[in-house]
């Protein structure tokens, strides 16, 4: 009896799932990816067509920037020039798309420029050649010949975000402390650049010693550290009008490690009375101020998070330097740095979800990442002296200081990716500390 | 007091003129720049006026050092202090700066107020001693200002200072 | 009395049931992938994959007749408005010359500017024999982190073209430009993202597989079952590999791939053909993987995307069909991005037609294709 029902179910069974059976048979092939390759996208970019008869030069300089900074984050590479197949000599033409394929080109960047009249007009499109469609539209950018840098970057960052999909950060500057003289007898004076070292401008001399300046978040006001009266203090310099200003309201010995809130209204800052150093925040409007830290440790470097609820900074109260996060109005704070060594210097990322720091750890020096909560800790870099970590706009590349060894030890500014490659040396004139990364303008 | 000062000072003199050897009677005191100039007389204001900054910081020493990542003043240190009060007292005309300094391996903050600890634990120390908290204040340069340039602890061990800046009194 | 009656209904009933079930695992392709990924160990890929080497490589798209030249939608010339933010003269810099003193009224966003009319679309060009190959550019050593380590190459076989096309006229008549990918040596590529911070111990110098890699016949994989019938007339029909095991697969698959076969068909008989075996469709994806550039730094890394295709006879992707079907791990930009990167994969790795076996079309004309990067995000 029983095997009668047994394998009645099983007929029953059959029934049912023959269908079914059947259907999966004629189904879709499903195919699961798991592995990739981690390689830069290969793209072309010709020169730019010249309009106009003047423009020749501008043409071919504004699509080499272009070029240096799509190379330059080490996620495109770009296929050279000598292997173009077709050239583009007028904008308006159709595009090959079969001559860009052969070279491999998976994108294509054509432009063109004209001059008249002192002002510059700049062009371009972006091709996505394997599927022989444009990615996005048109776009043109104007501004005068002096700006033609700035143009380039414009046009870059579209590239990227229409590739990416993420937000660009060429089209902007970072301010920091430009060095000279030996160790001994370093002289300090604050300068901003563009993000890739051109267009270096000094925003004070340097009969002052100078530390640490922090872009506010629209770029118009730098915080930073003068000994310009003879004690650290903060002060704030606009930008637009280089003109600075100690903030009035500081208590204390000194203070230092300034950073502007989110709202560009506060200021938080490390303030020293006697032996200890606390964190204190500044309404930069009234000079109010309001502790923010009560510990006999040294509290400095704080960092706001984007969304400024909340501010991490580094401490020494378990003994030896840690991050920790605290509410952006003070009370109790949670360390979140864990690993072997010293952690100091955090930084919020742009985007919220990682924090920067630099380590020290069995005599070497790191820059690495976190999440905020502190995990998936990773390093990124590793010298004798790397510091001072700071976000590109776009959260995806962070610059520091690297400091050489020995007697003639120079410091200069690097950039990496924050999956730890690209590792690149950022070229100024003089040496370089202390840089801040600005918004994309 | 004031008496006992002056006899010193007379002494002190005499000593001086006598052998010109400066550290004959400061043997308490760790001169931590061995090179202290030989002085054939007493130039005033030279490092063979005991009542000169010059003096002050040759030979009776104007720093301490330091361990690493540390602000607790070491029995040499509090000798070299000891000194300096001596000094102090004596030349009650002069103020006192104390510079605080850290070593390169630090970052720059933290080395900051690193130095601040260090240059207050001296201030604190010499207060103590007697001198009057008005005549004194200090700063930190954190590692801007290193003395030596290498990048090894023979370096780094003379860059974990403090340093007693003497300055013309302002103050009363 | 009906003993027999039963036995033979239990019997033909278990027999059917399992028919079915091995139909019905077999089509659930993330499980045996699992398994298959993460059981192999690169020691067992490598001489799995020594004598069929063509699935990876039989990548790159060169000037062949292109599948998906074919329209690029013939926009009408539209006249877009396209924004030209000027750079912004809200920067009043006295500091100095700032790059942009242009005092213009500051336009907070691109005002319209003049219109760039879409270019007519470029009519599909008659395909050139293989003139890229010279042309090819010379792989820089540029950072790639692949699936497999491939060593630096040797300075001479840097030199691109010329030792490409020797290794092509020597190893595979069947030529193509589609193989010159792999002639060139492969790029170095790197196993994991190694940092600066990280051990040099834990660089992966060290490979299993560097050398034989340029010098492996290269002829096009899935010669198991039969040549791929394209429909168009190859320049010299695919040899089989020398080796008579060209069963590519190694013998486990193998062996699982005639099981499924054998299953499948008993189970329908159907004039579908039989489904591919592990072999065919372990050599699909590895196809598609060695051209999924993941950018593992960027949002659309934490995105896993599924894209549905149609594919026509020759092996070749419709373009046009190419579509997200699902995205999760990411908001709406991360997947676009995400999708737009495994679109790429699929398209420019196919060069002539994916390798697929013709009598099975009817298994892999739709196709839906899963790009998981969990196991490539940084860690």
């Amino acid at each position: 009896m029983k095997q009668i029902v047994a394998s009645f179910l099983t007929v029953l069974m059959l029934a049912i799932c023959a269908p079914l059976a059947a259907l999966a048979q004629s189904g879709p092939l499903r195919i699961e990816i798991t592995e990739g390759v981690v390689e830069p996208l290969p793209y072309a970019v010709p020169d730019f067509v010249a309009e106009s008869a003047g423009a020749q030069q501008l043409a071919q300089q504004i699509a080499r920037v272009v070029a240096e900074d799509l190379t330059g984050t080490g996620l495109f590479r770009e296929v050279p020039r000598e292997a173009h197949i077709s050239q583009v000599t007028s904008f308006g033409s159709p595009v090959q798309f079969a001559d860009w394929k052969a070279i491999n080109a998976q994108a294509l960047i054509t432009g063109a420029v004209s001059e008249e009249g002192g002002r510059v007009v700049v062009k371009f499109r972006v091709w996505d050649v394997f599927a022989g469609t444009e990615l996005g539209q048109g776009m043109q950018f104007a501004g005068t010949p002096d700006g033609w840098r700035r143009m380039a970057h414009k046009v870059a960052d579209q590239v990227y975000s229409r590739i990416t999909g993420e937000s660009g950060y060429f089209d902007s500057r970072v301010v920091f402390v430009s060095e000279s003289g030996p160790k001994d007898q370093r002289a300090k004076r604050l300068a901003v650049m563009d993000y890739d070292g051109a267009n270096v401008q000094y925003l004070t001399g340097s009969n002052a010693l100078v530390l640490a300046p922090r872009f506010s978040e629209d770029g118009q006001r730098v915080l930073y550290t003068s000994y310009e009266t003879g004690m650290p203090r903060v002060h704030v310099l606009e930008v637009g009008t280089v003109q600075s200003r100690i903030l009035q309201g500081q208590d204390g010995v000194m203070s230092f490690a300034p950073r502007f809130a989110p709202n560009g209204q506060t200021v938080v800052y490390s303030l020293t009375r006697g032996s200890n150093t606390d964190i204190w925040a500044m309404d930069i409007g009234s000079g109010g101020t309001r502790q923010l830290t009560n510990a006999p440790s040294i509290e400095t470097a704080p960092s706001y998070s984007p969304d400024g609820s909340q501010i991490v900074f580094e401490s020494d109260r378990s003994g030896t330097q840690q991050l920790y996060v605290m509410p952006a109005g003070g009370g109790e704070a949670r360390r979140i740095s864990f690993g072997q060594g010293r952690y100091s210097t955090p930084v919020w990322s742009p985007r919220g979800d990682m924090i920067a720091f630099t380590k020290q750890n069995a005599g070497r020096f790191h820059i690495g990442v976190m999440r905020t909560d502190g995990s998936e800790e990773r390093l990124l870099t590793a010298s004798f002296l790397d510091e001072g970590p700071t976000w590109a706009p776009n959260g995806r590349v962070i610059m520091f200081a690297r400091e050489t060894q020995g007697a003639q030890g120079a410091s200069s500014l690097y950039t990496v990716d924050i999956s730890g490659r690209n590792l690149k040396r950022v070229r100024t004139p003089e040496g370089a500390s202390d840089p801040s990364w600005g918004p994309l303008q | 007091m004031r008496l006992s000062a002056k006899i010193t000072m007379l002494m002190a003199v005499l000593a001086v003129s006598a052998c010109t050897n400066a550290n004959r009677f400061d043997n308490d005191a760790v001169d931590l720049n061995a090179a202290t100039g030989q002085a054939g007389g007493i130039v005033p204001g030279s490092a063979s006026d005991p009542s000169s900054p010059a003096y002050f910081q040759q030979t009776v020493g104007d720093r301490v050092l330091f361990a690493v990542d540390q602000s607790t003043l070491s029995p040499e240190a509090r000798a070299t202090l000891d000194g300096q009060v001596q000094w102090l007292r004596t030349n009650a005309d002069y103020n006192a700066v104390i510079e605080g300094h850290a070593d390169e391996q630090g970052t720059r903050a933290y080395n900051l107020a690193l130095g601040a600890r260090r240059a207050n634990a001296v201030m604190e120390y010499l207060i103590a001693q007697g001198i009057p908290s008005n005549r004194l204040r200090f700063v930190s340069y954190g590692k801007e200002r290193p003395i030596e340039i290498c990048s090894e602890e023979a370096c780094y061990a003379k860059n974990r200072r403090a340093v007693t800046i003497i300055s013309a009194g302002l103050t009363s | 009395m009906h003993t027999g009656h039963y036995i033979s209904g239990t019997a033909h009933g278990v027999l059917i049931l399992w028919a079915l079930f091995g139909g019905v695992f077999r089509s659930d392709p993330p499980e045996v992938q699992v398994s298959e990924v993460s059981v192999i160990s690169e020691a067992q890929f490598a001489a799995m994959m020594q004598p069929q080497p063509a699935p990876v490589l039989g990548a790159e798209p060169a000037a062949l007749p292109e599948p998906d030249v074919t329209e690029p939608v013939p926009e009408p010339p539209v006249e877009e408005t396209p924004p030209a933010p000027t750079p912004d003269p809200v920067e009043p810099e006295a500091v100095a010359p700032d790059p942009v003193p242009e005092p213009v009224a500051p336009l907070p966003e691109p005002p319209a500017a003049e219109d760039l009319p879409q270019p007519p679309a470029p009519e599909p060009v008659p395909e050139v024999e293989a003139p890229d190959v010279a042309l090819r550019p010379i792989p820089r050593p540029a950072p790639r982190v692949a699936p497999e380590a491939v060593p630096e190459p040797a300075p001479e076989a840097e030199i691109a073209p010329e030792v490409q096309e020797t290794v092509e006229q020597s190893e595979t008549p069947d030529v193509t430009d589609a193989e010159e990918q792999q002639a060139t040596a492969p790029e170095a590529a790197a196993t994991e993202i190694v940092t600066e911070a990280e051990e040099p111990a834990r660089a992966p110098t060290a490979s299993i597989r560097p050398q034989t890699r340029p010098n492996r016949p290269t002829a096009p994989t899935q010669t198991v079952a039969a040549p791929p019938a394209t429909a168009e007339p190859d320049p010299a029909p695919a040899p089989t590999p020398a080796e008579p095991d060209t069963a590519a697969d190694a013998t486990a698959s193998a062996i699982a791939g005639a099981l499924e076969e054998a299953l499948s068909g008993a189970a329908s008989g159907t004039p579908d053909g039989p489904p591919l075996t592990t072999g065919e469709r372990d050599g699909f994806r590895i196809a598609v993987q060695e051209c999924w550039v993941v950018d593992v730094g960027s949002q659309a890394a934490n995105v896993t995307v599924t894209v549905g295709f149609e594919m026509d006879r020759s092996g070749r992707v419709v373009t046009s069909s190419l579509r997200m079907l699902a995205a999760s791990g990411g908001d709406g930009s991360a997947a676009e991005t995400a999708f737009q990167a495994a679109r790429r994969a699929i398209l420019r790795c196919q060069g002539d037609g994916y390798a697929l076996p013709a009598e099975k079309f009817d298994q892999w004309k739709t196709v839906e294709m899963t790009f998981n990067p969990e196991s490539m995000r940084i860690r």
